[in-house]
């Protein structure tokens, strides 16, 4: 790892991030929809920052707005010390080594026209590795560093179990050595028996190589198994930000409860009633000044169209929910004495 | 489940013809490439009055396409380009052995097929046969030199235009921009805007082969963009910017070897279609120039013999450019049915 | 037990212990179904060996299993919709006791249409997209009813309300494309209801939705099917939602059933240690690590002469090789292992 990584700062810092998708109809009028809306977090070097929410959050465009692999509107990302988001893609290419991305499907994370090696050879080109042979032994040593035997590589990757493929896929990522590992739905495609094999597995990795993750799932298991702080994110805003236990033990927003309870999690117990959630995320609401859950919220009052600022209920956990802070017991929560 | 297929084990490294196929298989773009030469061989066409390069065309065809005809891995394609290969290399080496096309024999005129005369003789006592077999070459040659050049401009600039629009800032523009013109273009109709030209210009092959390929290129355009636009926010292309690959390795590496099934059946029938545009210019008088022979040109000549009987002159050409399209077309069918 | 007949299999009518009133027919009996792959030699597969699965009158079973594990394919079969190069090589597959296997294809078009009907993973592979959502629900109406044009439109609108659609009115002249994908859901469970099945059988239905939608979702079907004195088979990899919403459970694995019982016991106290090992990877979460199984799904080559779960098991010993374990009573409910 790099020296300068170790420093005492986080690998990568984000405030403020904005991301708006502009789209034409047939007659050519805009429309704006705002995937990510004012979203900040700090992950430091050995740390999973893990972001859940149902599909339409716009968990995955923070990741990928992360990456540089779609433009950000607004805010800024500092990287290993430096605002990364204003610089060109020609001039950031080589810090990409610094930041990878593993994919949900790993069938389609790989050109299906080229052998496994040579998507990896890519990867090792990044890191400075020019001849052939070296390049072959970097493969071979990240794919034994997955549990796999380095021959596999030679194979298309139709030619492999989804599980061994996402480990290749895993293998690949780390190949040029990267800090920053954005994880994107990694378990979501694979069967429940493989699933625990990948969490260990990248569990494993992130203790060896002090790697600091993002990880965007929705499967809150795997989030509890691996996160060290847990973001839920509800129409591209972050609704409850905290530690792992904060969130799980003691979610205050009724969002995070609907979904901890949807999930038929048993562990950890939650104090509080359970939430029922209804209807479903459309992007109308993220049209709203105020809370953009009302609609399905079953404690939804007149106070909440009003603007919900992020507040802090205790120290590291933040709540977008104006009732949970001031009304606790009526919303089903226990009092906070 | 995901079961392992049982030839997926071994890494055997092929040997003799099999390791041209498994290199020809191996770098699509290799083939890109020598289509683009062919494609700038063409122009050399424009100072040379025999019009040799086309021949250079055929060849250089002939070896991109034989290694398909061993490979076993594509058993349904390979009937189809053998047949289109025994196609090329007869127009190829068929004219060393023939008579000379040109020849006047005023005294065998209007021979009726038989004896040495396979096909008969024309009105001019000119054989048939050898005239059948010289204009494949150039048939055959402007209609795969016409597809060729267009292919070389249409597809990556469709796949460009995609590209652009999906991953470089100011891409959408370019990519409208590029649509809207390709489609001015298409709403002439192809016939009359050859014709058009052609009146201005005067007749002769590169012309030719540059009008065809100037209407062509917008069907590429459209079909590549068309083929490239579901993959080009594949997660694979995403893994390739993650490895920090500049935009035209990515382009070139991942996304046009992803579509270059599509766009080969395209080319396969774009051929048949060239050499019809050129058969029909030439029935109209507006083809190659007197006395090349030219299977559309000997089809006119032989049009005006059908009414006193004389069925040969007409019908051997025309059987020619029907053999020719069909083989084409079967072609282009078993490789866009391959995966 | 006699492992001897049919095969070293299941024994056909195993009693299942705590099936609800033993003594009726079951609306679903599958016994020792076994389902080929290509012609009959030593390297045929066999996706499906020996299957048994039950499900009484007014019974919410669910079908657990991985992907591979042959649960889809068991729908198939009973559906009669098994794919191209796929045969059923033994057993048999009753319908409120009708036999489906070998009837004839004009039969199981009656029956799939009237008596089960089906709800797809993904919805809008049961709707037709170029069909008002409200209009291919009131033809299937009119098609197995009496019900007249303008009737059998007012059917499917109080069909579509019922299922929770707001304004059905109007969204029934929608197509299936302007639904969103919980709507689109509930659009095909009105379609799966509207023949009045005895039998749902629910593939996956909620697998693409998020977790608050499918527990609306799942909530709904289960209170539909019951209003209805309906059965349900719920094909499902996530036993969580198995526990949620079906009474009792089938687990199957590599093709074959490993356990039935009832939902709450197999939960609590699996007896097969594949149950076990998948309920650790799901209900169990640790501290910076999760339940791992090891090793892959076997190929399914040939029968094999094994439990198909002995390679991956911790608990395998030189008995688990010598046959396939049959399914035997243990307790309240049915086990293929002989350990247990």
């Amino acid at each position: 790892m790099n020296a300068d990584s170790t420093a005492a700062g986080p690998v990568v810092e984000v405030r403020e991030l904005v991301k708006d998708y502009v789209t034409r109809d047939a007659r050519l009028r805009q429309h704006v929809a705002r995937a990510v809306d004012g979203v900040s977090f700090e992950i430091h070097a050995g740390e999973t920052f893990a972001i859940v929410g149902e599909s339409g959050s716009g968990k995955t465009t923070v990741g990928r707005v992360l990456l540089k692999l779609t433009s950000a509107t607004d805010g800024t990302v500092i990287f290993r010390g430096d605002e990364i988001l204003d610089i060109k893609e020609r001039h950031f290419r080589p810090e990409r080594r610094h930041m990878q991305m593993v994919f949900q499907d790993p069938l389609a994370a790989f050109d299906p026209q080229t052998t496994i090696r040579s998507s990896l050879r890519e990867f090792t080109r990044l890191s400075g590795i020019e001849s052939r042979a070296e390049q072959n032994e970097a493969i071979a040593e990240a794919v034994r560093s997955v549990g796999l035997e380095p021959e596999i590589a030679d194979r298309r990757p139709s030619q492999v179990s989804g599980g061994q493929l996402q480990r290749l896929s895993i293998a690949r990522s780390l190949l040029p050595e990267p800090e920053l590992l954005f994880l994107d739905e990694p378990t979501s495609s694979l069967d429940v028996s493989i699933r625990g094999q990948i969490v260990n597995l990248l569990l494993d990795l992130q203790e060896r190589n002090e790697l600091a993750y993002l990880l965007v799932a929705h499967d809150l298991r795997v989030v509890y198994a691996m996160a060290d702080q847990v973001a839920v994110m509800y129409l591209g805003q972050f609704v409850e930000v905290g530690s792992r236990d904060q969130v799980y033990a003691n979610a205050r927003h009724p969002y995070t409860r609907g979904l901890l309870d949807a999930a038929e999690l048993d562990e950890p117990p939650r104090p509080g009633d359970p939430v029922r959630l209804v209807g479903e995320i459309s992007e109308e609401a993220a049209k709203k000044p105020g809370c953009r859950l009302s609609l399905r919220c079953p404690f939804a009052v007149d106070r909440c169209e009003e603007p919900q600022p992020l507040r802090e209920t205790e120290a590291g956990h933040l709540v977008r929910c104006w009732r949970a802070i001031e009304q606790p017991v009526e919303i089903g929560l226990p009092s906070d004495d | 489940m995901s079961v392992v297929s049982p030839r997926a084990s071994g890494s055997t490294a092929p040997e003799g013809i099999g390791r041209v196929v498994a290199a020809a298989r191996a770098r699509p773009v290799r083939v890109l490439v020598a289509v683009a030469m062919m494609a700038v061989l063409l122009v050399a066409l424009v100072w040379d009055p025999e019009w040799r390069e086309l021949r250079v065309v055929l060849t250089v065809l002939a070896i991109l396409i034989a290694p398909a005809v061993w490979d076993a891995q594509r058993r349904e394609v390979r009937p189809a380009v053998a047949v289109m290969l025994a196609l090329i290399l007869l127009a190829l080496i068929g004219p060393l052995f023939t008579r000379d096309p040109l020849m006047l024999n005023v005294g065998e005129a209007l021979g009726a097929p038989g004896g040495d005369l396979w096909f008969g003789t024309d009105q001019h006592g000119r054989d048939i046969f050898a005239r059948v077999i010289h204009g494949a070459q150039l048939d055959l040659g402007v209609g795969f030199s016409a597809a060729a050049l267009a292919v070389v401009v249409g597809m990556p600039l469709g796949a460009l235009s995609v590209f652009a629009a999906a991953h470089i800032k100011g891409g959408g523009l370019f990519d409208s921009v590029l649509l809207r013109i390709s489609e001015s273009f298409q709403a002439f109709p192809t016939l009359l805007l050859a014709l058009g030209i052609v009146a201005a210009v005067g007749p002769s092959i590169p012309i030719l082969i540059f009008i065809i390929s100037i209407v062509n290129v917008p069907v590429y355009l459209r079909l590549t963009r068309s083929a490239v636009a579901p993959i080009v926010n594949a997660d694979f292309v995403l893994a390739a910017r993650c490895a920090g690959q500049p935009v035209l390795r990515i382009l070139l590496r991942h996304i046009l070897p992803n579509v270059k099934q599509v766009v080969l059946a395209q080319f396969s029938v774009n051929v048949a279609w060239a050499i019809q545009i050129l058969a029909a210019l030439s029935f109209v008088g507006l083809g190659v120039p007197v006395p090349t022979p030219e299977w559309g040109a000997m089809v006119r000549d032989g049009y005006e013999q059908l009414v006193y009987g004389r069925w040969w002159v007409a019908l051997f050409p025309g059987l020619a450019i029907l053999f020719a399209v069909l083989t084409l077309n079967q072609l282009s069918d078993r490789v866009r049915h391959t995966t | 037990m006699s492992a001897a007949d049919g095969n070293g299999m299941t024994v056909p009518h195993a009693v299942d212990p705590a099936a609800p009133d033993g003594g009726e027919i079951p609306v679903l009996d599958v016994s020792d179904l076994t389902v080929g792959f290509g012609s009959a030699d030593k390297r045929r597969s066999i996706p499906l060996q020996g299957i048994r699965l039950q499900v009484a009158a007014g019974e919410r079973m669910a079908l657990v299993g991985e992907s591979g594990s042959g649960k889809s394919l068991t729908a198939a079969a009973v559906l009669g919709l098994l794919p191209e190069g796929a045969e059923v090589i033994r057993g048999s597959i009753r319908l409120d006791g009708e036999e489906l296997i070998d009837a004839p294809e004009r039969r199981l078009r009656e029956l799939r249409g009237g008596r089960m009907a089906i709800m797809f993973q993904n919805p809008r592979a049961s709707l037709n997209p170029v069909l008002t959502v409200g209009g291919q629900i009131a033809e299937v109406i009119r098609v197995h009813g009496d019900a007249g044009r303008r009737e059998s439109w007012t059917q499917a609108v109080d069909l579509l309300a019922e299922m929770g659609i707001p304004d059905a009115g109007r969204r029934a002249k929608d197509y299936v494309h302007q639904y969103s994908g919980g709507m689109a859901q509930r659009a095909a469970l009105a379609m799966a209801l509207s023949c009045r099945p005895d039998l749902l059988i629910a593939d996956e239905p909620t697998t693409g939705l998020d977790a608050t939608l499918q527990q609306q979702v799942l909530e709904l079907v289960v209170e539909q099917v019951a209003s209805r004195d309906a059965s349900l088979l719920l094909i499902t990899h996530d036993i969580a939602v198995a526990r949620a919403h079906c009474e009792r459970t089938t687990v199957m694995y590599a093709g074959r059933v490993m356990e039935v019982g009832p939902t709450d016991a197999v939960v609590e106290s699996p007896k097969n240690p594949y149950t076990s090992a998948l309920l650790k990877a799901f209900v169990t979460v640790d501290q910076r690590r999760m339940y791992a199984i090891s090793g892959v799904v076997p190929t399914l080559v040939g029968e094999l002469g094994e439990c198909a779960f002995a390679d991956r098991c911790p608990l395998a010993g030189p008995e688990c090789r010598e046959d396939v374990p049959a399914l035997r009573p243990v307790d309240d409910r049915l086990v293929a292992c002989v350990k247990a």
